[in-house]
């Protein structure tokens, strides 16, 4: 015959939604190892940061929404090859220039958002040109004058409106000042240049040639970029800074896990060998216990957990053990209630006529027994230690170092991202938040059953 | 009066199926007090389930009549059974019987409620006072609370209320054994003097020997589910025939005080029985074809029948 | 030789649970103490070896040497050490044991909690208690769930007998086995009895087992003795109309009393008593009362040699 585990373990691995909840916790388990593995370990710090993010397109959907019928245009890096110098004289002045050129093929019906120059080199330089070609037409000149390292110039910088203004003037006729982003991004697009919002865009390939120009010999020590950015970017989008939102769901996921973990785990244990022991000992020691324990019941949780997250920063840990701190009450009453009818069986009393210690009679009789419950609880106490984190974050009053898919849903909630539209930036937090707790629920659901009878009909 | 032909009655649990009966004859007569002795596990409380229509899932009856003046009681449909037979004609005393009252009610109103729904007639307060006269209770009784009586006078209430609408026919199992002695023995004197007096046929269902010995016209021992041996209680105390009869006999306590015997071995888990006799394994008289053919109830006298291979 | 005398009360339902009992249990005797439920005899087994804390009185242990010992006031490490001499056999096999054990930890436990640590010497002191009860050794890791009443029930002597114990308290050992597994069970019990000079204060409710196992009977009334004697002379000439009463209606196997209703003579139930603090605590159901039986108790006197009774009958 089994021990008591074994056919624990054998009852649950048959029981249906047992075993979808383990193969679940497993999938989610994996995609936490490879979270470890790739997300670098400053992301928080990169996240708090928007300047980490403006390569990417804003507000974008995920690319593969052209699935269900939305239309969007991809971003698209244009590699900008090796810079090569000549140099140029015109009269005594000595010039150096530097070109670099590449080009793209672009298919999508959808105007990009952006396109991004940002030049990187070691030196001054006077001017930078960007030469583009549609495909079958003559090229736009963009000057940038007095172009610095580092900086981003794109569609809405001073000179790309200036130079399109004139390349729309000299296909319409038409001088419009004040141009807008769409407006220039549109003309650098349409078949027809004339910058109208509602033009076709062009599709075929374009190229993009770049010349610095300077005074001094430059310095390439790395890559400069030109991206062409378009309104979607990754599987599941990016929000009002570009921020990737797979990058951030796969962040918060080992802060999720954790969190839920370590509070289920912290307030069942210490909830049950609270509780344990206040039935074990009866008397005097259990009012006292028994007052305590309804004392922390009744406050309120979360009112307690935002005062004191609101007037001090918190680590990861210390969030855990003060949510932990103020669920245990409710394990502690269950687990007195069953210490109270262990106490009540004969072989308890008679490991006393025995002169077996108390905390022996303790370890074997009782322990053995509030196991299983607790596991059982434990289980079922991660899905809301995991609500518990994500409502702190969505709250606001998480530390500022800690990604949570809370914290992503109040950045959505308050950049309006449902006045834009972007429902990837709320739909993809919310549902992990959802499909992170399930696999815990099944779980806890088939122990229970499995559990519960052998608790009250004792043995 | 209640005929029972290879009565089988199986349950299906976790580990198996549990053949609590396993093809059972049973009779009782008019006017007849008819014992069935056996120890935990032999079938006897399946029995007098059995007979009451009590079998519930997870077990079934698997094969087998129960006739009740003719009529078959099985087959017979829920609502006909419960008008006519429940109560009426066949009324049970448990073990746990005493509890049986609802503590908000007086035991009065418990009783009237019976007479009401089974539709008796005539002045159901005349009815209750006698028939708590009949248990040997005073009649200031139907006035009192369940918690206000003691164990014992619980169970005669209860008894009364049994007999309520004059059943011929009274299944009691266990009714004395969780009473004191005393109270026990003036039971069992209740029970003689209602069997004297209106000639009610009983069926009591006991494991002990002793006390349905003082009772009892004729009397059952079964075994694992099985009918080990049946005849007249003379025969059977005085003369038992089956080794495990034998056994049971004496490890009884007697007036002289000798030192009781027990029967080696255990009952066999009704779930994994042995082939051949099921008592084989703890037979002192045990022979190579018990091991292998399971014996028929053999009739060795006039009295008494016994399934073994010894006759 | 275990003596015990005590007068004793328990206050906390302020019910006397054993009012004013005065007993000796003789070296290897077995005394089987007879009484309904209600009559206080488990409280006074439970008493009597330490478990319950008495009101008053005293309850004495004579060791082999003669040496006495105060049981009733033992405290702390001593009180622990008596476990080893005063045990006690509970009723129910099944809640007895804890269920969710082995029972090689069963008996391994109790041995450590007094010392006895090496696995040698567990080993063989556990070999030694099986082989006294009857049980194999192959059982060691098996699950007490595993184990039938009868079985699970010979592990409770066993454990008792881990220590040697010289007086032991079976509080209705075979109440809840089945009839064949009976008399199994007695025979253990009057074995180690007989052979380790153990003192037995053997509780039952059944009068028929009783005079079967003990060699002195005590019968119990709602927290009074109120006949002692030897079985043979209880059973055979009892005095008390209580005693006589339990007898008359304790069945054996006797087919010819079918047409006769026992005369029992005894009215109401035991509950019908309320405590009375005056007179005789069994006047109210008794037979035979009498003015003074109202009012005074009787004490305990000898009637004849060896056979003592309370009532103002004698």
């Amino acid at each position: 015959m089994d021990s008591i585990w074994k056919s624990t373990t054998r009852q649950f691995l048959r029981s249906k939604s047992g075993f979808a909840g383990l193969v679940m916790m497993i999938v989610i388990l994996l995609f936490t190892v490879y979270s470890a593995a790739e997300v670098p370990q400053n992301i928080a710090f990169k996240w708090n940061n928007p300047q980490s993010w403006t390569g990417n397109p804003v507000g974008a959907a995920p690319v593969w929404v052209g699935v269900i019928g939305l239309h969007v245009s991809p971003s698209i890096p244009v590699s900008l090859k090796m810079w090569q110098e000549s140099n140029v004289s015109a009269g005594a002045a000595r010039f150096y220039e530097y070109n670099s050129n590449s080009s793209f093929s672009w298919s999508s019906s959808t105007t990009p958002q952006d396109v991004s120059f940002l030049p990187t080199f070691r030196g001054n330089a006077i001017s930078a040109t960007i030469a583009w070609t549609k495909p079958g037409a003559k090229a736009v000149d963009i000057q940038v004058s007095q172009v610095q390292s580092g900086n981003q110039y794109d569609a809405n910088s001073p000179d790309f409106k200036n130079a399109i203004s004139q390349y729309i003037l000299a296909q319409t006729g038409q001088y419009s000042s004040g141009l807008t982003k769409s407006q220039v991004m549109s003309a650098l697009f349409d078949q027809n240049g004339k910058g109208l919002l509602s033009g076709p865009v062009d599709t075929g390939d374009f190229t993009v040639e770049v010349q610095l120009l300077s005074t001094s010999p430059l310095n390439f020590t790395s890559n400069s970029s030109f991206n062409v950015i378009g309104t979607s970017y990754g599987p599941m989008g990016t929000d009002y800074y570009g921020r990737p939102i797979d990058l951030g769901i796969l962040a918060g996921l080992p802060n999720a896990l954790e969190l839920g973990i370590l509070t289920s785990v912290v307030a069942v244990v210490g909830g049950v060998i609270f509780g344990g022991l206040a039935g074990y000992f009866g008397g005097r020691k259990d009012g006292i216990m028994q007052w305590t324990t309804i004392v922390f019941l009744a406050l309120p949780a979360l009112n307690f957990l935002v005062v004191i997250s609101y007037s001090s920063s918190l680590t990861l840990l210390e969030e855990g053990l003060l949510i932990s701190f103020l669920s245990w009450p409710f394990y502690a009453i269950i687990a007195r209630t069953v210490a109270l009818s262990i106490k009540s069986q004969t072989y308890i009393e008679a490991d006393r006529a025995m002169g077996i210690p108390a905390y022996r009679t303790f370890f074997s009789h009782f322990m053995p027994r509030l196991a299983p419950v607790s596991i059982a609880y434990t289980v079922l106490g991660i899905p809301a230690g995991i609500l518990l984190v994500e409502t702190l974050g969505f709250l606001g009053i998480q530390p500022p170092n800690l990604i949570t898919w809370g914290t992503i849903l109040d950045s959505a909630f308050f950049n309006e991202a449902a006045l834009y539209g972007w429902w990837w930036w709320v739909l993809f937090p919310g549902l992990m938040i959802v499909i992170a707790t399930i696999p815990f629920v099944l779980m806890g659901f088939a122990l229970d059953k499995i559990i519960a009878p052998r608790v009250t009909n004792f043995d | 009066m209640i005929d029972v032909h290879e009565l089988r009655v199986y349950f299906d649990s976790a580990r198996g199926l549990v053949k609590a009966l396993d093809g059972v004859d049973f009779h009782v007569g008019r006017g007849e007090i008819v014992g069935v002795a056996g120890e935990s596990g032999c079938g006897k409380t399946t029995l007098a389930l059995a007979i009451s229509r009590l079998i519930s899932s997870p077990g079934k009856i698997m094969g087998g009549k129960i006739e009740f003046e003719g009529r078959d009681i099985i087959e017979m449909d829920e609502d006909e059974f419960r008008k006519s037979y429940r109560w009426k004609k066949i009324a049970m005393v448990f073990q746990g019987s005493m509890n049986g009252f609802t503590p908000v009610f007086t035991i009065g109103s418990q009783i009237d409620e019976v007479l009401m729904i089974h539709g008796y007639h005539g002045n159901r307060v005349d009815r209750i006072a006698e028939l708590l006269g009949m248990v040997e209770l005073e009649p200031g009784i139907a006035r009192r609370f369940p918690h206000e009586l003691s164990g014992g006078q619980k169970q005669r209430a209860f008894l009364a209320m049994a007999l309520a609408i004059d059943p011929p026919f009274l299944i009691a199992d266990e009714p004395t054994t969780a009473l004191d002695v005393l109270t026990q023995s003036s039971i069992i004197n209740l029970l003689k003097t209602l069997r004297k007096k209106k000639q009610i046929s009983i069926m009591l269902v006991t494991h002990d020997l002793a006390l349905l010995s003082e009772i009892v016209d004729r009397v059952y021992v079964l075994y694992a589910g099985k009918l080990a041996e049946v005849g007249t209680s003379d025969a059977v105390f005085e003369r038992p025939k089956h080794p495990y009869t034998k056994g049971l006999i004496a490890s009884v306590p007697t007036i002289t005080g000798k030192s009781i015997s027990g029967i080696s071995g255990f009952m066999p888990d009704l779930v994994n029985l042995p082939p051949g006799c099921k008592f084989a394994p703890r037979c002192p008289n045990v022979m190579t074809i018990c091991k292998n053919e399971e014996p028929r109830v053999q009739r060795i006298s006039e009295e008494q029948k016994a399934a073994c291979w010894l006759y | 030789m275990v003596f015990r005398k005590k007068p004793f009360l328990r206050e906390e339902t302020h019910v006397k649970a054993v009012d004013g009992v005065n007993l000796k249990i003789r070296r290897g005797e077995v005394l089987g103490l007879v009484g309904e439920s209600g009559s206080g005899k488990t409280t006074l087994g439970k008493a009597a070896i330490g478990l319950i804390k008495i009101t008053s009185g005293k309850v004495k242990l004579y060791r082999r040497d003669n040496t006495p010992a105060d049981v009733s006031s033992a405290k702390g490490s001593q009180w622990k050490r008596m476990r080893a001499e005063l045990q006690m056999i509970f009723q129910d096999p099944y809640s007895s044991i804890d269920p969710n054990m082995k029972v090689y930890d069963v008996l391994r436990i109790p041995l450590e909690a007094h010392g006895i640590k090496k696995k040698a010497q567990v080993d063989t002191r556990i070999i030694s208690v099986f082989d006294q009860v009857g049980l194999p050794a192959d059982i060691f890791n098996d699950y007490v769930f595993q184990l039938s009443g009868g079985q699970r029930q010979r592990v409770g002597i066993a454990r008792v007998l881990l220590f040697s114990p010289s007086f032991v308290v079976a509080d209705e050992p075979v109440s809840m086995l089945d009839v064949s597994l009976k008399g199994d069970i007695l025979a253990i019990i009057k074995k180690i009895s007989e052979n380790f000079e153990v003192a037995f204060l053997f509780i039952t409710h059944e009068m028929a087992v009783a005079r079967v196992i003990s060699d002195r009977i005590a019968v119990m009334y709602l927290g009074q003795i109120v006949e002692l004697g030897t079985s043979e002379s209880i059973v055979s000439s009892p005095l008390h109309p209580y005693t006589k009463a339990l007898l008359e209606a304790t069945p054996y196997i006797d087919p010819s009393k079918r047409d006769i209703l026992k005369q029992v003579n005894i009215r109401g139930d035991i509950n019908s008593d309320r405590p009375d603090p005056s007179g005789c605590k069994f006047h109210a159901r008794c037979p035979y009362v009498m003015d003074v039986c109202l009012t005074q108790i009787p004490s305990l006197k000898e009637k004849e040699s060896g056979h003592d009774v309370a009532c103002w009958l004698y």
